[in-house]
């Protein structure tokens, strides 16, 4: 084996949760008949909320095993997503740790912010708020009954971690990442560093999130970030449209199984696609904003081009962050430009957030999958919903419906509050045989 | 020619010290800055020491009054030990003398271990739940009168990253890592890599915590976990860890950046490893399985031997099953009471996902004066831990290349190898 060899990245293994289906196959299927998955919310009441639309997953009942369920009390809701889109990726790359190269797995994931579900913060505001405010005292000296040694696996930021670990006794590089909405594309660039390195040879890589809760919700309302199309659910998430207005929740999880290029070739895995490159940035301008020439996105795609060693001309489709918000989308547009020149007209750029709705820290893994399944179908998803273009972004958006393509090479762009910029690169398994 | 990566600054609140410095000098003189908690009354709670910051001078640590307003108290804690960490590289300095600054600002990333969220930062819709009864139309119109618009900036888990950013112009490579008590030194780690794969020429590390934190003690305490009497690693009366708030800071860059503005090195990095023993959240295996394998993949990445190793600072956390399966690995890889051991917990407390970057930091210093500061709460080792070469007093490294160890929820283990610069 070359060393070159060694060093790239197969992508043999794909699992998801999404509002638009269970698997992949379902969610796959109809973002190509171009449904969607934003409705009412129907977990709890929002009635009230200026914001009353989600993409939530739905009439999610999976059959899970006692010993599933078991690991489930230790970590957040959002964690049952997790488990059956990881579940699906192993299954579909038809390996597992095995005793004896479980310390040759890792495991690197983006994981959701709210940590502690909202049950256990109205069982604990109702048993310790006293006039207005919280009895910290009380906690040691009358909160005995209250104490359940599960609610602080819950609360703990890598529980969620701790339950792929545990479930498939992955016993080398563990890693856990939150950088808000580019949480896991930042996982999956990072995830590639490691397998180059040569830490280990496997990695079940990924993102799950829910902030469809109350809290989730009302944190978005106070700052005013969300869609509020309440009567027009399906059209709510409109990126790049003139009349875009903000993004809509979703929730979901999806992995991605990464093995050393000649691991895969030596088992004969069927390969998506080569991860081929990440770039990372930073912007360093406002929390929630990007700049609007698109300075920090510039920096993660040129990065990612040069890691993968791509020419602007070579990409065959980006599959956009495209958040549906007057800043996001702008800004993209333009780094978009600043980087591809003059290729960047010709090159389709979709944003399935338009059907799937904002997946927080789930974003880039499933934007990653949907990038491999568009390498390995030759299907460019569409942007749904836009129908007033915006003068200031004059892309090709792939408006009238997925495409029927050959697609060699395909960026992923997760951009997150705080600043964290994420761009990922995937490449024909074709193409990577013909450059080895 | 491969690159190595150095240490050029460093900053760290805790405790035992403002600035590292005066932590240092604590730590020598064996004093430890545990003490009863003062945030809350902890009256009939029967844990009730932690380490806390002696003086918390906010304004020191953050400039801009109104980003101040904005931030929790851990975040303000990391960003003044990154401040303390930049100001000690003089790194601004050398910056505002180029020409080209945005190429500059391009390749310097931002590596932070990270808590998360933190209980307290959801009390802002306590009394909002609490009055609902549950009543989500409650909720909805009561929001905006009961929560501060901005509320979701303020407990966003990546604010320190964003902010040192925003605040310094930094906008290479960057991860948030929340991984509990390994955080800091992963981050260190995966920031000597960008730099050793050329991503980016330096790299902020920081890792912060508020753990003395009235909820988070409880939940701890009911665990089992903490002591109500000093956090004594690797002694025969260990009971539990005390925990506490800090962060530090440190400024990595290539040796090739570092010389080209002369800057001063304090230290090398030689990289590190993790492994995961899969065991569960709060569970470990007694064998010290995963340290080991840390431990061993660690020297062997940075092609040492066990034998050159001068000292390790080891995660030591008080608990009898981390400290004595902790022992088990050590004795396994370095053989029995050979290379000397410390551990610094008992000096200003366990601030979890803050220790790593603030204990590197005390090797650092460590290597400096050729001086492993003494266990100063040890009496009698553990019989677990017999084959430790530990002691209260002093002991003089073997040779200049050390290593620190963290361990953390998830059965994490992260072993770290740093040494004199020469």
């Amino acid at each position: 084996m070359t060393e070159q060899e060694n060093r790239r990245v197969a992508v043999t293994g794909i699992g998801m949760v999404t509002p638009l289906g269970h698997n992949v196959a379902t969610t796959w299927q109809a973002l190509l008949a171009r449904k969607s998955g934003i409705a009412e919310i129907a977990s709890f009441d929002a009635s009230g909320f200026p914001a009353r639309i989600a993409a939530e997953v739905k009439n999610f009942k999976p059959d899970l095993s006692l010993a599933d369920r078991k690991l489930l009390k230790y970590a957040g809701a959002f964690c049952r997503f997790s488990l059956v889109a990881a579940a699906e990726a192993m299954a579909d790359a038809g390996i597992q740790p095995t005793r004896a190269d479980a310390t040759r797995w890792g495991a690197v994931v983006g994981s959701g912010m709210i940590v502690a579900d909202f049950d256990y913060w109205l069982r604990f505001s109702q048993r310790f708020v006293n006039t207005g405010t919280v009895s910290v005292h009380e906690f040691a000296t009358e909160g005995k009954d209250f104490f359940r040694v599960n609610d602080i696996a819950k609360a703990t930021a890598n529980s969620g971690l701790n339950l792929l670990l545990k479930k498939y006794q992955i016993k080398g590089y563990a890693m856990d990442v939150h950088t808000a909405c580019a949480s896991s594309g930042q996982a999956l660039g990072l995830a590639l560093q490691v397998l180059r390195r040569g830490e280990v040879d496997t990695v079940l890589a990924g993102g799950y999130d829910s902030m469809v809760n109350p809290i989730g919700l009302s944190s978005f309302c106070l700052l005013d970030a969300l869609a509020t199309d309440n009567e027009d659910p399906a059209r709510a998430s409109r990126p790049f449209d003139l009349s875009r207005n903000g993004f809509v929740l979703g929730e979901g999880a999806a992995f991605l199984v990464l093995e050393s290029w000649h691991k895969a070739k030596a088992r004969g895995a069927r390969i998506y696609a080569e991860l081929a490159g990440e770039g990372n940035s930073l912007s360093a301008y406002r929390i929630t904003d990007s700049h609007p020439s698109g300075d920090g996105a510039i920096q993660a795609i040129k990065g990612a081009l040069a890691d993968a060693n791509i020419d602007a001309s070579d990409v065959d489709y980006i599959n956009a962050h495209g958040t549906s918000t007057q800043m996001n989308d702008l800004s993209e547009t333009n780094a978009i430009k600043a980087v591809l020149g003059e290729h960047a007209k010709k090159i389709p750029i979709s944003s399935t957030k338009s059907q799937t709705g904002h997946l927080i820290a789930a974003a880039g893994a499933l934007e990653a999958t949907f990038s491999c399944l568009a390498i390995h179908h030759g299907r460019v998803p569409m942007t749904a919903n836009l129908t007033q273009p915006d003068p200031q972004c004059d892309l090709d958006y792939v408006v009238e419906g997925p495409r029927q393509q050959s697609v060699g090479t395909v960026l992923s762009n997760s951009f997150g509050f705080g600043g964290s910029n994420s761009c990922i690169a995937f490449r024909h398994p074709r193409i990577t045989e013909e450059l080895l | 020619m491969t690159t190595r990566v150095v240490v050029t600054g460093y900053g760290c609140i805790s405790a035992a010290g403002e600035n590292a410095q005066q932590a240092w000098q604590m730590i020598k003189q064996g004093k430890s800055a545990i003490d009863k908690i003062k945030k809350w009354d902890v009256e009939n709670w029967p844990c009730q020491l932690g380490g806390e910051l002696k003086d918390f001078n906010p304004r020191d640590m953050v400039l801009d009054r109104k980003l101040l307003k904005l931030l929790s108290f851990h975040d303000i804690v990391g960003l003044g030990a990154t401040r303390q960490a930049i100001e000690h590289s003089e790194l601004l300095t050398y910056r505002d003398g180029l020409a080209e600054q945005a190429d500059f600002n391009d390749r310097v990333g931002v590596y932070v271990g990270s808590p998360g969220n933190k209980y307290h930062q959801q009390y802002d819709f306590a009394s909002l739940l609490a009055e609902s009864k549950g009543d989500m139309k409650y909720i909805a119109t009561e929001l905006f009168s009961h929560v501060h618009p901005m509320w979701l900036l303020r407990v966003l888990p990546n604010n320190v990253l964003a902010y040192t950013g925003v605040q310094y112009g930094f906008k290479g490579a960057n991860q948030n890592i929340t991984n509990h008590a390994v955080s800091g030194l992963q981050a260190i780690i995966e920031a000597y890599h960008a730099i050793k794969a050329g991503t980016v020429d330096r790299a902020v590390v920081i890792s912060y915590d508020n753990c003395v934190e009235a909820q988070g003690s409880f939940y701890y305490g009911n665990a089992g976990l903490l002591s109500n009497t000093a956090v004594k690693p690797f002694d025969q009366d260990h009971d539990g860890t005390i925990l506490a708030d800090g962060a530090g800071a440190i400024l990595l860059e290539s040796e090739t950046a570092a010389k080209e503005r002369q800057a001063t090195v304090y230290a090398e990095i030689l990289g590190g490893s993790s492994m995961t023993e899969a065991a569960g959240i709060f569970a470990l295996h007694e064998d010290g399985d995963g340290l080991n394998r840390a431990i061993r993949a660690a020297l062997h990445s940075a092609r040492v031997g066990a034998e050159d190793v001068g000292f390790i600072t080891a995660h030591g956390n008080g608990n009898v099953r981390s400290d004595s399966s902790e022992a088990q690995a050590i004795a396994d890889v370095f053989g029995d009471n050979t290379v000397p051991v410390t551990a610094l917990k008992w000096a200003f407390g366990h601030t979890l996902i803050g220790s790593g970057v603030i204990e590197t930091i005390f090797t650092l210093l460590a290597l400096q004066d050729k001086y492993v500061p003494g266990i100063a709460t040890l009496r009698k080792k553990a019989q677990s831990c017999q084959a430790l070469n530990i002691s209260a007093e002093a002991q003089v490294p073997r040779s200049q290349l050390a290593m620190v160890i963290a361990r953390g929820f998830s059965s994490m283990n992260t072993c770290l190898l740093l040494k004199s610069f020469s």
